[in-house]
């Protein structure tokens, strides 16, 4: 699928995204994101401006109202939900503010567990698991429950059970939320070193610096995307604001 | 599917804690059923047994008037044929709100006595003891034979040879007897035999002939017995049966069935409770960890597959677990009480019900699982 040769294509397309919530809350605005590989990208804004629910329409745990998706070239529209949870397993890893570590496994079953459920068992699994393991430096907390490790440490454990499936594309919502900043400094630098030519790293964050450091930022105020910018100066618009809503931008 | 048992398995497990309560709820529910269930079983075994210790394994067959024809010699013959009968020959009691007097001739004392009709097998049969003296002879021509009981005998103050008077006819006492361990009526009788009854018309209507058996021979010869005694005419024989102690036992289990079946009922539907509550607070508790593995990919009817495997697991290995020890409680007990050991084949289902219990009460909280929205997942704190 991947050619070497540039350009590559998108791994990620929202066109026209809409997703309202019963009663009335229009949580995104005619949303068009375009993501490629290889990229890291910063989502920032107030809260409840409709960060978090980007981000899980991207990692397809909810659908849109109106607007399609396209996930590596392919519609996800009128998938099943088999063949849903089957592109969520092939493409996607997620790490939450507050961790979602099973906290009566230990770091290294975390870690298994969730490449069980991608079929990946034995020993290349256990393999994986040490990598994983290896690449947040926490090799020696394998055996530990998670309640017996920091914050940080937790959150870094999920980083490695969220790339040791190798995601093409991994999801953080404000993944330093609970941390304090000296940690979420190194967590957020370690994200970002995830970022491999296949794959891309949405990151959710109130950091500036971060912001700063990634190679693309998206803003979006009250569910309108309002500012897209390309760091390396790739000339596409990652994203394109549309006419409409233009009125309310502050 | 393995990996959902090792999965289910592992969290049943590793969050014992969670579920400990639980667990001892089903093993104590199966515990007390097993205990409910054996002890019934067990300690009617044991009355059953004292029955028996108690029991006198007589039959009594009932002749209509017409049998007082046939000689005492050919009844004890016709009964006494099966092997089964050690003893056998008529023992009828005259109805005793009509008692007689009789007299000693020679010390004009008197008593006042019913009376008994009995050949030697009869006596026998029933067990009276002979305390002095002989039996009247069942064949003799001697119509002037009679035995007394050892009450009648002291209030007479006679001894075997002297003479009373019964009905203005002078007798010979033969002998003395007393009654059989379990009974006493004898004591106060005068007993005679058929040919003597028959010639003072002293005697009932109906000719009871009873046959002491073997144990548990009771049936059999019942079946028979009527047959031989009357061989034209066996329908107008009745048999009377001693109470048969696997029929008794029998009894006591079903009397306590109605008890049983409440107290099972109740405690099924508190174990299923049990069961629904904690897998209810599990899902709950792990609501995280199910987005997490809806996020990544596990199909909704893996997750109910899982949570189901847990409760089932729970009603299963609670109520092995409970009848396990459920039967050793009721070893011991009837151990220290000497009482027979038994346990009804029906408790080797009772961690089937466990098992069918746990799949029941883990439905709702499994579906309640599988329900459980991923994106709660990015709006959790
Ligand atoms: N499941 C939901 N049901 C109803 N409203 C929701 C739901 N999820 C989010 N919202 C609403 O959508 C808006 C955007 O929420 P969210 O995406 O969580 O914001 P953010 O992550 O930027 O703080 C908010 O007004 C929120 O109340
Ligand atoms: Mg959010």
């Amino acid at each position: 699928m991947e050619k070497k040769s540039l350009p590559q294509h998108p791994l990620v397309c929202l066109k026209d995204i809409t997703k309202t919530f019963l009663p009335n809350t229009l949580a995104l605005k005619k949303t068009n994101v375009t993501i490629y590989p290889g990229k890291s990208i910063a989502i920032i804004g107030p809260s409840g401006s409709g960060k978090s629910t980007l981000l899980s329409l991207l990692g397809l745990l909810d659908t849109p109202t109106s607007g399609e998706y396209f996930l590596d070239g392919k519609s996800t529209s009128s998938l099943s939900a088999n063949a849903l949870s089957r592109l969520r397993k092939n493409y996607i890893g997620y790490i939450f503010q507050s961790f979602n570590l099973i906290n009566y496994l230990t770091v290294e079953e975390n870690i298994l567990h969730c490449l069980a459920i991608n079929s990946i068992t034995g020993k290349e699994a256990h393999m994986r698991a040490q990598e994983a393991l290896q690449s947040v430096q926490l090799e020696e907390k394998a055996d530990a429950f998670p309640e017996q490790l920091s914050g940080g440490q937790r959150q870094r454990v999920a980083i490695a059970r969220a790339i040791a499936t190798r995601p093409r594309l991994l999801l953080c919502d404000e993944p330093t939320g609970n941390l304090d900043t000296h940690t979420s400094d190194q967590i957020l630098s370690l994200l970002l070193r995830m970022v491999s030519p296949q794959s891309a790293v949405l990151i959710v964050t109130h950091n500036p610096a971060i912001a700063q450091s990634c190679d693309e930022r998206i803003a979006i105020i009250d569910g309108i995307v309002t500012l897209g910018q390309s760091a390396e100066g790739t000339s596409d618009t990652v994203i394109t604001e549309r006419d409409n809503n233009e009125v309310s931008l502050p | 599917m393995k990996f959902l048992f090792h999965e289910a398995l592992r969290s049943l497990f590793r969050r014992f804690s969670h579920n400990i309560l639980t667990l001892i709820a089903v093993l104590l529910s199966a515990a007390t059923f097993t205990v409910l269930l054996g002890i019934t079983d067990s300690s009617a075994a044991q009355t059953a047994r004292r029955f028996q210790a108690l029991e006198t394994p007589i039959l009594s067959a009932i002749l209509p008037a017409d049998s007082w024809e046939e000689s005492e010699t050919w009844i004890e013959r016709q009964a006494t044929q099966f092997h089964h009968v050690q003893n056998a020959g008529t023992f009828s009691m005259m109805d005793t709100d009509s008692p007689l007097i009789i007299r000693s001739s020679q010390y004009h004392t008197t008593s006042s006595v019913s009376v008994a009709i009995a050949g030697k097998g009869g006596l026998k049969a029933r067990g009276a003891q002979l305390i002095t003296g002989h039996l009247c002879p069942d064949s003799s021509n001697e119509l002037s034979c009679a035995v007394l009981g050892q009450q009648v005998a002291k209030q007479l103050g006679t001894q075997p040879g002297s003479y009373i008077d019964v009905k203005n006819v002078q007798m010979r006492v033969m002998g003395i007897i007393h009654d059989s361990a379990t009974e006493s009526s004898l004591a106060a009788a005068l007993i005679l035999s058929p040919r003597t009854a028959r010639s003072l018309k002293l005697y009932p209507t109906e000719r009871t002939v009873i046959a002491r058996v073997t144990p548990h021979s009771a049936e059999i010869v019942g079946s028979r017995l009527a047959q031989a005694l009357s061989p034209t005419q066996p329908e107008n024989v009745t048999i009377k049966y001693p109470a048969n102690p696997e029929k008794l036992r029998a009894q006591f289990a079903s009397d306590s069935q109605t008890l049983i079946t409440v107290t099972a009922t109740i405690m099924a539907v508190v174990t299923a409770f049990s069961i629904v509550n904690t897998m209810q607070i599990a899902v709950s508790q792990r609501k995280s960890e199910i987005g997490l593995d809806l996020a990544l990919g596990l199909s909704r009817k893996s997750i109910a597959g899982k949570f189901l495997i847990e409760s089932t697991f729970l009603g299963l290995s609670g109520s092995l677990i409970g009848t396990l020890l459920g039967s050793l409680f009721v070893a011991i007990v009837t151990m220290l009480n000497q009482w027979p050991f038994l346990l009804p084949p029906f408790i080797a289902l009772i961690p089937v019900f466990g098992l069918v219990l746990g799949a029941l009460g883990g439905v709702i909280p499994a579906i309640m699982a599988s329900r459980v929205n991923p994106v709660e997942l990015l709006h959790s704190t």
